[in-house]
């Protein structure tokens, strides 16, 4: 379950009663599912009848935010304070957010177990960076190794990284113990290349829905603001970030709609199966407080700026030196 | 938006002779793959730093230590040869792609991992038996 306030990433399945063993699996669910790479966005639920209820609350301010970097600082070491234990667990990925949040343990006393999870199959490898980062940081890692993830476990939404935490919380016994990840922390959204597109093109939110599903559906490897697909359920899903954008409209700073109009419906998958089991999950930079002052702060703090290194200038920069691979490791 | 110029982590770069043939990329393959800057050579002077450089009908010798590539000939293919065994019809799509997956080799080289085990999981083919 997720213990922290992460109210802009809510959002819940309907339980499906005694009946529903009768009911078909709706195929359309399935397909939208493959269509943005292993999840949702519409209404849509696996079994005909039910249906999926997405977040209310949206994000984008009509002003522009005055917080300053210390604020940020303050909110997240507040919210850090606030959900700790005596029996905490980072998981380290190598990555900028996880990083920072064992650097804030650090920097504020709270014991933790650093827990990162590799693969021998995986194509890439970021255990070097990892055990880089735990040498600067002084602290233990425990490598855990998990060769293939299995896939019936994904009931709803398809997100391995999930699945593969919770594996290896509960084979090194650690069900007991807070799990803190970086979850939706400034480095998570990829907002590069519409940030890159924008500043060729100008502002195109027609052609930044079609990147966003086109970008999501091939797991990456297609940047491409083209159509690609007449499918009806293909168009949907361009049309409903065709909406997210004039959702984003009231918002006065464009860049801060490039960057930003995919975070809620991106995080809402990112941190939903965490709610399904009983583990103690928290997510810090998913808490209300934090990502919203920081998605309405002026853009120009953003992007390619270090926010976090900004915050914490001593923080070391080994993740911001080696690009992200992500987890890799393959389903059954 | 020039705004979002200095916001955007600029890594990759198109490199083009002429404001007509950038008006041109961008008409025809930037729309396929827009994790990158497409710049006249001109423009391209006020640049430094490291970037991964794809050349198209010029070459600028400052960046000459950059990790770059020339396409002219690379684009040629799709007519020179008289024997179409030889030749790679391009589609603005497919050099999209092309340059997509020449632009993400830089994860590889510095994580020092290949792709082997992708291909170990593939029916048996001759692309298969060079990497394995």
């Amino acid at each position: 379950m997720n213990i922290n306030n992460i109210d802009f990433f809510s959002c819940h399945f309907e339980i499906e009663n005694r009946y529903s063993e009768h009911n078909a699996l709706n195929s359309d669910f399935y397909k939208e599912r493959s269509t943005l790479g292993g999840w949702t966005i519409s209404n849509r639920h696996p079994i005909q009848g039910f249906k999926r209820h997405a977040m209310v609350n949206l994000l984008p301010n009509k002003q522009i935010n005055k917080a300053k970097i210390q604020d940020l600082q303050n909110i997240i070491e507040k919210t850090i304070k606030k959900y700790a234990t005596n029996n905490n667990v980072i998981l380290l990925s190598g990555g900028k957010d996880s990083t920072t949040l064992a650097y804030i343990f650090k920097k504020l006393n709270i014991p933790f177990k650093a827990i990162s999870l590799y693969s021998d199959l995986s194509t890439t490898s970021e255990r070097p960076v990892v055990q880089q980062i735990a040498n600067t940081l002084d602290i233990k890692v425990e490598y855990y190794k998990l060769n293939t993830i299995p896939e019936y476990m994904f009931k709803y939404w398809i997100e391995n990284p999930y699945t593969a935490k919770y594996m290896a919380i509960n084979d090194l016994g650690l069900e007991d113990h807070t799990i803190f990840t970086g979850e939706i922390g400034t480095g998570e959204m990829q907002i590069n290349q519409s940030l890159q597109y924008t500043a060729m093109m100008g502002y195109q939110p027609k052609d930044l829905a079609y990147w966003h599903v086109n970008v999501c559906g091939n797991y990456r490897r297609i940047n491409s603001t083209k159509k690609l697909s007449d499918d009806s359920v293909y168009n949907e899903c361009v049309e409903h970030f065709c909406n997210r954008f004039v959702e984003w409209d009231r918002h006065p700073d464009i860049l801060n709609r490039v960057m930003f109009s995919r975070l809620q419906d991106e995080g809402a998958f990112r941190l939903f199966n965490y709610g399904l089991d009983s583990l103690k999950w928290v997510h810090p930079f998913a808490e209300n407080e934090f990502i919203h002052m920081c998605v309405n702060m002026p853009s120009d703090v953003k992007g390619n700026k270090n926010l976090y290194r900004m915050m914490y200038p001593d923080l070391t920069d080994i993740p911001w030196r080696y690009p992200k691979s992500g987890l890799g490791i393959p389903t059954r | 938006m020039d705004s979002a110029f200095q916001l955007a982590n600029i890594r990759n770069l198109i490199i083009v002779s002429s404001y007509s043939a950038k008006k041109q990329y961008l008409k025809h393959v930037y729309p396929h793959n827009i994790d990158c800057i497409v710049l006249t050579k001109e423009e391209a002077k006020n640049y430094e730093g490291d970037f991964k450089i794809v050349f198209i009908g010029c070459f600028i010798e400052k960046f000459a230590k950059c990790e770059n590539m020339i396409l002219d000939d690379i684009l040629k293919l799709n007519y020179l040869w008289s024997n179409e065994q030889y030749q790679i019809k391009w589609t603005q799509e497919m050099l999209a792609s092309f340059l997509g997956a020449w632009f993400a080799q830089t994860k590889i080289r510095k994580m020092h991992n290949n792709f082997t085990n992708y291909y170990n999981s593939k029916n048996e083919s001759w692309i298969k038996e060079l990497i394995v």
